[in-house]
């Protein structure tokens, strides 16, 4: 491709104009605001993980961009929960496990579409990223449990029950070391020499998210390439409804600022896409909440040690432990039996018991999400249900935990709690997750050029942006793992590549 | 009488404290710092008019955790957040020109009366 077309394409009319480019590659082709070392964009699981191994690689002059207000993106308001086989953690409970477990259920969950060398990377170097965490001062509870559709209790949870537990430590490390942390500058194109390879960003300064205003525009230059860490874009609706149109009217788990101009970008200097119409929804979800919030925690119990019903039968209609794809899948073919305005919603409910243990509990139960009640007939009033067919669905549950019968699901127990009065319940609707789509990287976190399908020199990214390591579907615990392993690869490929070297 | 309106609005412009008029002060700054209080008192930066940095809040008010948040029914405290402790800069909640807003609402049903 023509210089010309590049600079037209990856930086846009105005900006290509204002910036003086050369003619010959021997000048320096750029006037540059500013120069760093190293440029990470994003300040979630994957940017701070990229910096902290910059930074232990030696390079000094950091600078983390954050386009928004606020630090950490959907790291911060995730649940922080870590699948990381092997961790000293999980040695100390003597639970068995390994990287080559983990692949296999990935790869299962992913139904094969995974790059099978980026999952067994992120498998066998999860334990690196739980000693990382504990370097920077970050505290996980005494317990694992077995998120669905892993064969091993080996996810982490943070101690306050949130992905802010891992990524704030971090970000206070990394300050404490002289890292550079700039909220409020969206990165709007990244910008491209004459040999197709990475050398800085442009910047608007002062950008307000809301008003899309901004004070200043600006470049920066990065002496060792950049990497991309911004995650995913389920909040962009119009990026949404044309890639799958099905899930345009989905509600949302992750921030505001999940939108798509990053993986514009990537796209706009050549890199290679993926699976660009994969989505992962979370059958967790409730219409009742804002996101993914407490009551999606509950969920999680209820369905590992509980029962879903389809509340027009009063029977349970998937085994509430497999892969999210599904699980969603189930749930939406359960919500489709009502109208678009009255969707039919799964119900999931626990006893006591299960209910007091789980994360979130507390707070969906303040918050009315999840709600009580006393008797199975008031269960079943509460939903409108049969009575007599959830008495039915709740008996040959407690069947089934017994040992009496075989769970016609197949369903793995992991924890028999007998379920009975008071029930805790709350309503079901998948939402709209996780980007499984990105763009393609290598197993040092280098960007594939779709051109050559070789590394765009300079280029490095990891997390929710790239895709690969999940395939079509992602488990549960594994993306905040999936970033802080690629994160950590890219600080350390970009510490070695050395612009025109 | 047109002389007296391009005067008042010269006026306007050049004093800091009119600029005022236009770009309210909360009352409890007023309470508490009476006429000392003018725009240099946040915006302690030459030339152009920017946003505070936190330091103009902290010399009166302190950090964060010495800022204790009034409890609520749903007992949150915006101070000690789990997704973001201490990180966040003043701004991004409390403004003063217009009604703050604190960042926790856009996902959490929170209730801090004591939003200033
Ligand atoms: C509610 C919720 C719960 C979850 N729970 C879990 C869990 O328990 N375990 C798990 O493994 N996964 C979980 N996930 C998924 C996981 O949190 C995300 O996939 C992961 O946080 C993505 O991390 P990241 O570093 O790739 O991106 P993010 O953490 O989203 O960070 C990217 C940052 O880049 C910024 N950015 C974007 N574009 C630009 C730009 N142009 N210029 C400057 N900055 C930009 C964004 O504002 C953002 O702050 C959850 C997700 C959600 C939404």
């Amino acid at each position: 491709m023509k210089r010309r077309e590049f600079l037209t394409k990856t930086m846009g009319a105005t900006a290509a104009m204002t910036l003086p480019f050369s003619v010959s590659s021997k000048e320096p082709e750029h006037k540059w605001d500013r120069e760093y070392d190293l440029i990470i964009v994003g300040s979630g699981f994957t940017g701070v993980a990229a910096a902290y191994s910059a930074y232990k690689a030696g390079l000094k002059n950091i600078l983390v961009l954050e386009k928004m207000k606020v630090w950490g993106g959907n790291s911060v308001i995730s649940g922080g929960l870590a699948g990381m086989p092997n961790s000293k953690l999980q040695k100390k409970l003597g639970i068995k496990d390994s990287p080559e477990l983990l692949v296999k259920d990935m790869l299962k969950a992913g139904r094969n579409f995974n790059n099978p060398e980026l999952a067994y990377i992120m498998a066998s170097q999860a334990y690196t990223v739980y000693d990382m965490l504990i370097d920077c001062g970050a505290q996980f509870k005494d317990k694992l449990i077995r998120s669905g559709g892993h064969s091993a209790a080996r996810s982490h949870i943070p101690k306050n029950a949130s992905g802010g537990g891992l990524v704030v430590p971090m970000h206070k490390y990394l300050l404490a070391h002289g890292v550079k942390f700039q909220n409020r500058t969206k990165v709007s194109n990244l910008i491209q020499e004459s040999d197709l390879s990475i050398s800085g960003v442009a910047v608007q300064e002062d950008y307000d998210f809301d008003t899309k205003k901004f004070k200043r525009e600006s470049t920066y230059k990065s002496r060792h390439g950049i990497v991309v860490a911004t995650g995913g874009w389920t909040q962009d609706k119009k990026f949404i409804s044309t890639t799958m149109p099905m899930y345009s009217d989905l509600e949302r788990t992750a921030h505001p600022g999940a939108t798509s101009e990053m993986i514009k970008s990537l796209l706009a200097v050549g890199s290679l896409p993926l699976n660009f119409d994969m989505y992962q929804l979370g059958p967790w979800g409730c219409p009742d909440e804002i996101g993914g919030g407490p009551a999606s925690f509950f969920a999680g119990y209820a369905f590992n040690e509980s029962i879903a019903v389809d509340p027009m039968t009063g029977q349970r209609f998937v085994d509430e432990h497999s892969s999210r794809r599904t699980r969603s899948e189930a749930e939406m073919l359960v919500m489709e039996k009502g109208t678009k305005e009255k969707p039919n919603y799964p119900i999931t409910f626990s006893s006591e018991d299960t209910a007091f243990r789980a994360e979130g509990f507390d707070a969906a139960f303040r918050d009315g999400s999840v709600q009580k009640t006393n008797s199975v007939a008031e269960l079943a009033e509460l939903y409108g249900m049969d009575v007599n067919k959830l008495t039915q669905s709740i008996a040959d549950w407690n069947e089934v935990l017994k040992g009496n019968m075989p769970d016609p699901f197949g369903k793995t127990i992991d924890k028999r709690t007998e379920l009975k009065a008071p029930y805790y319940s709350m309503r079901l609707s998948p939402k709209l997750h996780y980007c499984m789509g990105g763009i393609a990287i290598n197993k040092n976190a280098e960007v594939i050029s779709a051109d050559t399908c070789e590394p765009i020199k300079g280029l490095f990214a990891g997390g929710e942006v790239a895709a690969g390591t999940h395939g079509m579907d992602r488990l549960g615990g594994c993306s905040s793992v999936d970033c802080m392993v690629f994160g950590q690869i890219a600080g350390r490929t970009a510490a070695k590549y050395k612009a025109n070297a | 009488m047109k002389l007296g309106i391009m005067a008042a609005i010269a006026a306007l412009l050049f004093s800091s404290h009119l600029f005022a008029a236009t770009n309210s002060i909360k009352p409890h700054h007023i309470e508490a710092m009476g006429s000392d209080m003018t725009c240099k008192t946040c915006h302690t930066t030459k030339g152009k008019f920017q946003r505070p940095s936190d330091t103009a809040c902290k010399d009166c008010h302190g950090g964060m955790s010495d800022i204790p948040t009034e409890p609520n029914r749903f007992d949150k405290n915006p101070h000690a957040s789990h997704h973001y402790e201490d990180l966040l800069e003043c701004t991004v909640c409390h403004s003063e020109h217009s009604p703050s807003k604190e960042v926790c609402s856009r996902c959490h049903i929170v209730e801090f009366k004591n939003l200033k």
